[in-house]
C-alpha cells in the first residue's frame, strides 16, 4: 500500500466482448487511479464502457462472452486480474463493495431487507446471526433510515426508491470496504433525494476513509462531488483531470461539447450548442480518433481519420487523448495565440 | 368571453382521485388525490412546463387533459371546447390536436411496425371517410417522408423498424409522429430524460425549431429545471397533486418564492465548480399520497413551517399586483 496513498490503479485495461457479430471492444487501454479516501469519477455516455470497466475490476464480467484481455487491476497492492475466483470472493463484497442504479432491481423482493444485508454481514465477517443482525440495525440507522427496528424486517417492495439506495448503500458498506464502487448510484432518484444520497456517500466517506469510484453521466453531480475525474467515449479515456481543472478549462473536444450542451441554470441561450451525430457502437467504431466524425476539428483531419491519439500528459496532472490538445511547454505561446485567435483557429494551423 | 381566445388550453380546479380498492368485494377504502385542484392556462404558440418530482401527479394531469383516465371534478376547455364533457366526435377532434410525446423511446414504438406504419398510423386512425380518399397510401408514405426529414432523419429510414434506431433518433420518430395529424398542441412527457446529454441537446433543439416554424403550444412535462429553463416561457411547480408556484420561466429563475422550488432549484448539480459544497442539503422524502400531511402538504420538510401551515392548506394566490407569479405559501 505504498503507491503514493493509491488504493486503486488500474493500468491499460481492456475488456473485450466475444460475440457472434464479431469482437466488442468494451474498455480498451484504461489506466486510472483512485487515491486513498478520495472520489475519482469516471463520466461518459451510455455505452461508452464505464460500467464494463468498474465489473472489471469486480471481476464481474460475464465470462464468456466478456474477458479482461489486458492490463492490471492493483488494488491494496494486489492485481485483481491474477486472483482466483476464491480469493476474488474474500474482497468483492468484503473490500470493494459495490452498488448499483436501480435499486429495486439489485434487491432480493422475496427476503427482508434486514436478512440481505445480515447475510453480506456473516459471509464476510464471520459473525453469528444474532450479532449480525445487531449490526445490521446499526447500519440502516447509520444510512439514515428512521425507525431501523421496524423498517429491518420489511421487504423492499415496502420502500421508497431512495430509501432502497440507502438500503444498498447500509449493505455495501457494512463491512467498511476500503472502495466503493457507485454505479450510477442516483441515476434512478428524484433531485431532492439524489443530493441526500450523495450527501450520505460523501459523510461515509469521512467516517470510513473510503474511497469511491464514482461512475455517472450527470456531469453536474462529478463536478460537485468528484477529486478526480475521467472522461469517457467509446471504450477509452480521452481526458484524464483533476476536478476543478477540468471544468474550467476542458482540453478535449468530447468535454468542451459535453459541457457546452448542457442547459444551465441562469444562462437563457436560444439554441444549445451540440455534439453532432451519435456515440458509436462498440461493434462500428470509426478508424483513427474514435470522435473524429464528431468533432469540430477532426472531421477533416488526415491524422485524427487515421492515426488513434494516446493518452499524454498535458499539462501538471492533465492528460488528454487528442492529435491538438495544446502542449504544455508551448502554453504561454497557445495563450497568446487564443487570445487573438481564439482556441480552434490555433488548433487548426497546428498542423 | 373576453380574453379567453388567447389561451388555448384552460385548466380549472382539475382533480383526479384513483380510489383504493380493498377486500372481497373490492371496496372503496380511500382515494389517492393524484391531481388534487390544479389550475393553469397556456397561451397559444407558449410553452408551459410542469415541474415536479415522480408521483406528484404532472403525468396524470396530462392524461386527465386527453381523458385518457377520468377526472374528478374540475374543468379543461381546450380551444373553446369543453374536454371533460365532450361526446366522442368531439373528443377525437381533441385528440387530433393534441398529440403526446413519451419518455421513453423504446417502449413507446410498436418494434413490430416499421417507420413509416409509426408516424403514418395517426393517419390512418383519424382520418373521416370523406378524406380517405386524399390520404391514400402515397399520400400517406409522402407525408411521413417529409415529416421524416423534418425531424431529421432521412426518408429512407422510411421501411425500417425501430431496434435499428438508437435512442436519440427514436424519440425524433416519436416526435414526427406527434406532428402527422399537425396538432396545435403537443404534451411532451419528459422528452429528454431517457437521452444521453450530447442527444438531449439535439432533441431540445429540434422541438424548439419544430414550435418556431408550426407556432406549437407546448405543455412541457419534465423534473429537470435547467432543461425546463431552456424550453418553456412559463413553469408550473407541483407537490403531491398540487400546483404550489407558478410564474414567467425568468421570473421562477430569479426569483422562487415557493420553499419547494427554492429546494428543487438548489438540489440541481451544477457544473459551475464555485459551486462546490455550497448546497444546503433538504430533509425528508415525499410523503405517501394515501395519507397526505394536512395544510400545506410540503410542511413536514419545510425549514418554515409554523402552525398555521400544518393546520389551513395555502390557496395559489398571486404575490405582486400584475407579476402573474402564483404561489401557495403561508409565509410568502
Amino acid at each position: 500500500m505504498s503507491n503514493n496513498g493509491k488504493l486503486l490503479s488500474v493500468e491499460n485495461l481492456s475488456t473485450h466482448f466475444f460475440t457472434e457479430q464479431g469482437v466488442a471492444k468494451a474498455v480498451q487501454n484504461v489506466s486510472f487511479s483512485v487515491k486513498k479516501g478520495g472520489t475519482f469519477a469516471l463520466v461518459g455516455e451510455s455505452g461508452c464502457g464505464k460500467s464494463v470497466t468498474a465489473l472489471s475490476i469486480m471481476r464481474l464480467v460475464p465470462e464468456p462472452p466478456g474477458k479482461i484481455v489486458s492490463g492490471e487491476i492493483i488494488f491494496e497492492g494486489r492485481n485483481l486480474t491474477a486472483l482466483g475466483e476464491k480469493q476474488m470472493r474474500r474482497i468483492r463484497g468484503n473490500r470493494i463493495a459495490m452498488i448499483f442504479q436501480e435499486p429495486m432491481t439489485s434487491l432480493n423482493p422475496v427476503f427482508t431487507v434486514g436478512s440481505q444485508i445480515a447475510e453480506a454481514i456473516r459471509l464476510h465477517q464471520g459473525k453469528n446471526a444474532r450479532r449480525a443482525w445487531a449490526d445490521t440495525v446499526e447500519m440502516l440507522r447509520k444510512v439514515g433510515i428512521a425507525d431501523p427496528q421496524q423498517r429491518v424486517r420489511e421487504y423492499p417492495h415496502q420502500m421508497s426508491g431512495g430509501m432502497q439506495q440507502r438500503v444498498m448503500i447500509a449493505m455495501a458498506v457494512s463491512c467498511e470496504p476500503s472502495l466503493l464502487i457507485a454505479d450510477e448510484p442516483t441515476t434512478a432518484l428524484d433531485v431532492t433525494i439524489q443530493a441526500q444520497i450523495l450527501d450520505l456517500l460523501e459523510q461515509l466517506q469521512q467516517q470510513n476513509g473510503m474511497s469511491i469510484l464514482l461512475i455517472t453521466h450527470d456531469l453536474g453531480i462529478v463536478a460537485e462531488r468528484a477529486d478526480d475525474v475521467g472522461v469517457m467515449y467509446a471504450s477509452r479515456i480521452v481526458e484524464l483531470s483533476e476536478a476543478t481543472a477540468l471544468f474550467t478549462e476542458p482540453l478535449h473536444p468530447y468535454t468542451q461539447g459535453l459541457l457546452k450542451s448542457l442547459p444551465r441554470l441562469g444562462l437563457c441561450e436560444r439554441r444549445l450548442p451540440t455534439i453532432s451525430g451519435m456515440v458509436p457502437e462498440p461493434l462500428d467504431f470509426p478508424a483513427g480518433c474514435k470522435f473524429h466524425p464528431r468533432c469540430p476539428i477532426g472531421l477533416d483531419d488526415k491524422r485524427c481519420q487515421s492515426v488513434e491519439p494516446q493518452l499524454r500528459e498535458v499539462r501538471q496532472g492533465r492528460c488528454v487523448a487528442c492529435w491538438y490538445a495544446p502542449d504544455y511547454e508551448s502554453d504561454a505561446e497557445y495563450k497568446e495565440y487564443e487570445s487573438k485567435y481564439g482556441r480552434h483557429k490555433r488548433l487548426s494551423t497546428d498542423s | 368571453m373576453a380574453g379567453t381566445n388567447d389561451y388555448l388550453l384552460t385548466v380549472d380546479n382539475l382533480k383526479t382521485y384513483f380510489a383504493i380498492r380493498k377486500g372481497l368485494l373490492r371496496r372503496t377504502v380511500g382515494y389517492i388525490k393524484a391531481v388534487d385542484g390544479v389550475s393553469f392556462k397556456v397561451r397559444s404558440g407558449r410553452v408551459l412546463g410542469l415541474v415536479g418530482e415522480s408521483g406528484c401527479g404532472k403525468t396524470t394531469v396530462a392524461r386527465t387533459l386527453l381523458r385518457l383516465v377520468p377526472a374528478t371534478a374540475g374543468r379543461v376547455v381546450f380551444d373553446q371546447t369543453d374536454v371533460l364533457s365532450a361526446n366522442k366526435p368531439e373528443l377525437r377532434r381533441i385528440r387530433r390536436e393534441i398529440s403526446l410525446i413519451f419518455q421513453d423511446p423504446y417502449g413507446s414504438l410498436n418494434p413490430r411496425m416499421t417507420v413509416g406504419d409509426i408516424v403514418g398510423e395517426p393517419l390512418k386512425i383519424h382520418s373521416s371517410a370523406a378524406r380517405q380518399a386524399v390520404r391514400s397510401r402515397a399520400y400517406k408514405m409522402q407525408r411521413v417522408a417529409t415529416l421524416l426529414s423534418k425531424v431529421g432523419l432521412s426518408p429512407e429510414h422510411i421501411n425500417r423498424y425501430p431496434h435499428e434506431f438508437s435512442g436519440g433518433q427514436r424519440q425524433r420518430i416519436g416526435i414526427a409522429r406527434a406532428l402527422v395529424l399537425e396538432p396545435k398542441m403537443i404534451i411532451c412527457d419528459e422528452p429528454v430524460s431517457a437521452l444521453d446529454v450530447s442527444i438531449q441537446s439535439q432533441i431540445l433543439n429540434l422541438l424548439k425549431d419544430l414550435q418556431d416554424e408550426f407556432g406549437l403550444t407546448f405543455v412541457f412535462i419534465a423534473h429537470d429545471l435547467a432543461v425546463v429553463q431552456f424550453f418553456c416561457d412559463a413553469v408550473a411547480v407541483m407537490y403531491m397533486g398540487r400546483i404550489v408556484e407558478q410564474a414567467d420561466s425568468e421570473q421562477l429563475y430569479q426569483n422562487a418564492l415557493h420553499p419547494y422550488t427554492q429546494a428543487l432549484l438548489s438540489a440541481i448539480p451544477q457544473v459551475a465548480p464555485a459551486h462546490r459544497g455550497q448546497r444546503e442539503a433538504f430533509g425528508g422524502e415525499v410523503p405517501s399520497a394515501v395519507t397526505p400531511p394536512s395544510g400545506c402538504r410540503f410542511h413536514p420538510r419545510c425549514p418554515l413551517a409554523e402552525t398555521k401551515c400544518r393546520r389551513e392548506v395555502p390557496p395559489l394566490q398571486e404575490k405582486g399586483p400584475k407579476t402573474g407569479h402564483l404561489v401557495a405559501c403561508w409565509q410568502r
